[in-house]
């Protein structure tokens, strides 16, 4: 189980996070939702161990993570949202190299490497570079990068960007047979419809402030509200999108 | 709307022009700051330029190869810039995937292109010779003299002339020579010329010499010590195949285990020995053998050994025919002079063929001059007689030519004519066209024999054709490099005997610089044009290139190509910089090898072209040639960005950019544990992949190839090449050595792609130590293997191996040395962590601690060349450098194993957030939310 305890963040001037608090546990979908600027990728860079808190603490199976960043990294699988991968590097090289850097057995994990690529419909093109693949293909090199070491915990930021219909009705499947088989899993992304259809449960950040931390189910009975959609509106939406978007048509027609 | 959309476009190609991601790739903001430090470097550069305007006035030798330095110099830095702006030069995907969708033409993305190119151009060269282009234009109007030159034209060619007719030809070719030239009377200048054809003979002379005057014949001397040779093998004294250890006194050299220097090797310029010893201390240059003793030929090859190197390709060596002519006089137990005599001259009646003059032969003897105005002092070369020893006259010269051409006329000369038959059997090649006998060289295309000879003072050259049954000899009492027309002499007489166009013998004058105003203007006119010419030639040279093959390719495969393009262009640029010949005398630009070199290098033309501007007749076909080059290169690039008009966008449209897929064998090696493989591999790949490692890397490995160059030209000259281990080779392994795991560790630095480094922060990456021995293991595996496998490869095929290794050995532990150095320190991955541009503070420190580290590198060369022979001192310099690479390794490791060791992404000690862009929400460009 992952445990967000108090968690704080200062800048200068700001502050980005302010005493956060949630458990992800294991067998669950998390979705994990705010608007720009609200903290979440200040909360996902904390959880990752790339940040330090100003203050609280985060645990996995009740042991705080910083206490050992390195054993932390080997329990947890990362996919980011922007595909950043070494283009010079083919999809193959990089997987490997991936496997590699976690200290993976070699020929299991080049079998896994195989596997993954068939499953994913790369294999023919894994000797080309990474920099001429598409979107959706380095998507997919990230979620089999992020897969590669069967992590504990799986962080999963906007991992449906890019992806054709097909792959992002596999992946769905595939982060619900992930959280059935015991993983804990942590999913952020601006789909309401897709977080409401993968996810038992959400958090909502506003602010810096955690607004909500139930079951779907019960923040809509809760709420009075039909979906995830607007009771995300509620809570973190401040504008009148309405009377926004008739100001940007004016502005537009001048 | 178009003025604007074309300044808008101008300004910002222009400002792109320079690859900043090549020299940072991470230089966001730091655009003016790369410009500013670029502007001051060639200003820096331009001010030491200016220094070198103290040539003029120095005589046209010294001016012209002043010129041609400048010339040299700002093509090259031209050429590296061409290299530095190569994606830039043309629209690229970027351009157009950005402008097409605005209301823009074409024709104006392109107009902005070409001014934009123009302009950084023309700022380059303004840059480099801000300084320069007004001290020298100055300097050359106000110091330089009239000074003649050879004109390098040709006569149109006659029927072949025989021996009766050559005087009255050459009396009308050598007119000017004889009125204004160096034959003219009151300077001191004379000829001698003998020709036989066809059974015909005439001897004449110009100037100061008579038919009988008696010459220096330096090199043609050689040729003697050859028949000496085969005379000797005739009479059965010696063999070809003979190792000339046992023609040497006991105990001069030990018996080497290895394959020996036979006399053949020496006879053929073949045994790998330099063009003169080292131990070699001239008191005069004009007189550099003089003093130098047998015993001192003798300590040389005590030192030297008597092995021959594995490889030993043709070498001219005065040294060898010395030790030639020396070790067949100890074999017959007579003096070189007593058996030049014996065996040469008095079978043939040479009688004015001698070493030694007698009174009588003093008075014929005519003084030789080192230039207008200076009589040079006779040779006296000792132990190198049989290399430039003899004199003689024209006359006796031709009789022995006669005897070449035809030694089945020789009687009662004993086994005379079987040793000149012995000298003419082809034994090897020189270069293409050119084979040679012994001591004889061979010009395959015309079938001539010959050989050609100087002194300080005198310029010989004999031939002699069985294709046209003619033979002549032409003697000349002065310094080469100083009258233009001597160098030629011998060829003309040979062009007009053969009935082919012969080059000129005239000679133009250099028209003094003036001194005015006038002077100048035309002077600062015609510097600034060449300079800017000669830029705009090398720049559109790599624009037509870059548009032929942009043409000829596929957008992908162009693409691939065109980085080993920029590499070779690179390597291309540097290597014919430092190779080219930089001093070269007006008589040399006329004839020969020179002559064929420089009629293609086109810094060289562009000298013409300066000429040609400044009014000078001299060097006109030069010139000519600099006129088509400019025309064809602007041709070209006009037809490149024409077709990059029509073509080159919809090409960059239609065609994917993906490059083609590898073909997915994996031959690079482990490195040990998992991580440890990861990182080395990822090295491996990154600096195969990426160019802009690539070229960075290449400069600094450049800077060592350009130092092993110029070392190499540098110990023929000194007499310092071979197969003795050269101080120049010993320092110039140890320089690419340093530069190598230097440049390596530099280039390491510069990340590939910053946003991509988060799988390497996001992996449970071992702690201090575990870095560090991925990083050694990828730092010694790019850069001291490699070397080490390259330098194996050189020594052991110029050297015995037992040197070789011990070199080898020394290297390696050196280069460990520098490794574990560059190792200490700050924890950054190869190639993934952050780097701060403007850091240039480290190239300066470098700059300057390489003028130390030269100093101390010959010094430290020298020592280990003399502990070769010294097994316990080589084990301490061994030991000591053991001892060095050792401490520095342990103190690397224990910093790595301290908290300050622990691996950083970051250039900042501290960062206020990880700029890792891994999610957009409330980043700001700087990282911070």
């Amino acid at each position: 189980m992952l445990e967000l305890r108090d968690i704080t963040k200062r800048f200068v001037g700001t502050l980005a996070v302010d005493r956060v608090s949630f458990r992800a546990r294991a067998g669950e979908v998390t979705g994990y939702l705010g608007p720009n600027g609200s903290g979440k990728s200040t909360t996902m860079k904390m959880i990752t161990g790339l940040m330090e808190p100003s203050s609280g603490h985060i645990f996995f199976d009740g042991i705080p993570i910083r206490q050992d960043l390195v054993a932390w990294k080997r329990r947890m699988g990362y996919v980011p949202e922007e595909p950043h991968l070494y283009g010079h590097l083919t999809g193959l090289e990089y997987l490997v190299m991936v496997g590699q850097l976690r200290g993976l057995p070699d020929k299991p994990t080049a079998d896994k490497i195989d596997g993954l690529l068939c499953l994913f419909s790369l294999h023919g093109d894994r000797h080309v570079p990474v920099s001429s693949y598409s979107k959706g293909m380095r998507q997919k090199v990230l979620i089999s990068a992020a897969l590669l070491h069967n992590p504990e915990l799986i962080l999963l930021d906007e991992p449906f960007s890019g992806l054709d219909v097909g792959t992002g009705l596999v992946l769905r499947s595939l982060i619900q047979e992930l959280a059935a088989r015991g993983k804990v899993i942590l999913f952020s992304s601006h789909e309401m419809e897709t977080v409401e259809r993968v996810s038992s449960r959400v958090v909502i950040l506003h602010r810096g402030k955690l607004v909500a931390d139930d079951s779907i189910e019960n923040l809509r009975n809760l709420m009075a509200l039909p979906t995830l959609e607007k009771i995300f509106s509620q809570l973190a939406v401040e504008q009148d999108t309405g009377a926004m978007s008739r100001e940007i048509a004016d502005l537009i027609q001048g | 709307m178009k003025e604007t959309q074309f300044r808008v476009l101008y300004k910002q190609f222009l400002f792109r022009m320079v690859d900043l991601e090549l020299l940072s790739a991470d230089a966001k903001g730091d655009m003016s700051k790369l410009f500013g430090q670029f502007a001051a470097l060639l200003i820096f550069l331009s001010i030491g330029l200016c220094l070198g305007a103290g040539v003029a006035g120095g005589g046209l030798v010294a001016e012209w190869s002043g010129v041609h330095f400048m010339i040299a110099t700002t093509m090259l830095v031209v050429g590296l810039f061409a290299i530095l702006s190569w994606d830039s030069t043309f629209p690229d995907r970027r351009d157009v995937m950005v402008l097409a969708p605005l209301p823009i033409r074409s024709r104006t993305v392109f107009l902005a292109k070409v001014a934009a190119v123009a302009t950084a151009l023309s700022l380059t060269i303004a840059t480099l010779h801000g300084l320069a282009g007004v001290v020298w234009p100055f300097s050359l109007n106000h110091y330089h003299r009239a000074e003649p030159a050879p004109a390098i034209t040709f006569d149109s060619a006659i029927a072949p002339v025989d021996a009766a007719g050559l005087q009255s030809v050459m009396d009308r070719d050598l007119e000017q020579a004889l009125k204004t030239g160096p034959l003219a009377p009151g300077t001191g200048g004379g000829a001698a010329i003998g020709v036989w054809k066809h059974g015909v003979q005439r001897l004449f002379a110009y100037g100061a010499a008579r038919p009988d005057s008696i010459f220096e014949i330096g090199s043609v001397s050689k040729t003697f010590t050859a028949v000496l040779l085969g005379q000797l093998a005739t009479q059965g004294k010696v063999t070809l195949d003979e190792p000339l250890r046992e023609l040497l006194p006991p105990e001069t050299v030990v018996p080497p285990s290895g394959v020996e220097i036979t006399l053949r090797d020496l006879a053929t310029h073949q045994a790998g020995l330099p063009r003169m010893p080292n131990n070699l201390h001239p008191a005069s240059a004009l007189n550099p053998s003089a003093g130098y003793t047998t015993g001192d030929a003798y300590a040389f090859m005590k030192y030297w050994g008597v092995t021959k190197a594995p490889v030993a390709p043709f070498a001219y060596s005065h040294l060898g025919f010395g030790l030639l002519g020396d070790a067949l006089a100890y074999r017959a137990g007579r003096s070189f002079a007593d058996l030049v005599r014996s065996e040469i001259t008095e079978p043939l009646g040479m009688r004015d063929t001698v070493l030694q003059l007698s009174a009588e032969q003093r008075e014929r003897a005519i003084a030789g001059y080192a230039a207008p105005q200076r009589i040079a002092d006779g040779i006296d070369p000792d132990a190198m007689s049989g290399a430039m020893g003899i004199r003689s006259t024209a006359g006796d010269l031709l009789r022995y030519l006669v005897a070449n051409l035809h030694p089945e006329t020789i009687v009662n000369a004993g086994t005379l004519q079987a040793a000149l038959t012995t000298t003419h059997e082809l034994r090897t090649n020189v270069m293409p066209g050119w084979r040679m006998g012994l001591a004889w060289f061979y010009d395959s295309d015309t079938g001539t024999w010959f050989h050609g000879g100087a002194t300080a003072g005198f310029t010989s050259y004999a031939f002699f054709q069985p294709n046209n049954d003619c033979a002549a000899v032409i003697l000349t009492n002065g310094n080469p490099d100083a009258f233009a027309v001597y160098n030629v002499l011998a060829e003309h007489v040979r062009a007009r005997l053969s009935g082919e166009p012969a080059i000129s013998l005239d000679a133009v004058v250099v028209p003094a610089g003036g001194g005015g105003i006038s002077g100048f203007i035309r002077q600062f006119a015609a510097w600034w044009i060449t300079m800017l010419l000669s830029g705009a030639f090398i720049y559109c040279c790599v624009l037509g290139l870059q548009g032929l093959v942009a043409q000829l390719l596929p957008r992908r495969y162009f693409l691939r190509a065109s980085s080993f393009l920029q590499l070779a262009a690179f390597g291309t640029f540097v290597g014919v910089y430092f190779l080219e010949p930089k001093l070269v005398a007006p008589g040399e630009i006329a004839v020969g090898r020179s002559s064929a070199y420089l009629a293609w290098s086109p810094s060289y033309w562009f000298l013409g072209l300066f000429q040609q501007l400044n009014g000078s007749p001299a060097l006109a076909p030069l010139a000519r040639r600099a006129w088509i080059a400019i025309a064809i290169a602007f041709g070209a690039t006009a037809s490149a960005y024409t077709l990059a008009y029509f073509r080159t966008m919809r090409k960059i449209v239609e065609e994917p950019e993906i490059a083609p897929a590898s073909g997915g064998r994996s031959w690079v090696p482990g490195f040990g544990n998992g991580f440890a493989t990861a990182v080395g591999q990822f090295s491996v790949r990154t600096l195969l992949r990426s160019r802009q490692h690539r070229l960075l890397l290449a400069f600094y490995m450049g800077v060592g190839f350009a130092f092993a160059i110029f070392s190499r030209k540098t110990d023929h000259v000194s007499g310092d090449a071979g197969q003795v281990v050269s101080v120049g080779l010993l320092c110039s392994t140890i320089l690419i050595m340093v530069l190598s795991v230097l440049g390596m560790r530099i280039v390491f630095s510069l990340p590939t792609d910053m946003r991509a480094n988060w799988i390497f922060r996001f992996s449970p990456i071992p702690g201090g130590q575990g870095c560090m021995i991925a990083r050694r293991r990828a730092l010694y595996a790019l850069s001291v293997v490699p070397v080490c496998l390259g330098t194996a490869a050189v020594l052991f095929s110029v050297l015995a191996w037992q040197v070789a290794m011990k070199h080898l050995v020394a290297l390696a532990v050196l280069g460990s040395v520098v490794a574990e150095v560059c190792l200490h320190g700050r924890q950054k991955l190869p190639f993934t962590c952050s780097y701060l541009p403007g850091k240039s503070n480290f190239n300066i420190s470098l700059l300057l601690c390489s003028l130390v580290f030269f100093t101390g590198m010959v010094n430290a060369a020298e020592l280990e060349r003399e502990l070769f022979d010294n097994a316990s001192g080589y084990a301490a310099l061994v030991a000591l450098l053991l001892a060095f690479a050792i401490c520095a390794r342990r103190s690397a490791t224990r910093f790595a194993k301290s908290p300050e060791g622990q691996l950083q992404f970051e250039e900042a000690a501290e960062p206020a957030v990880y700029a890792l862009d891994l999610h957009r929400d409330g980043v700001t460009e700087t990282g911070i939310i």
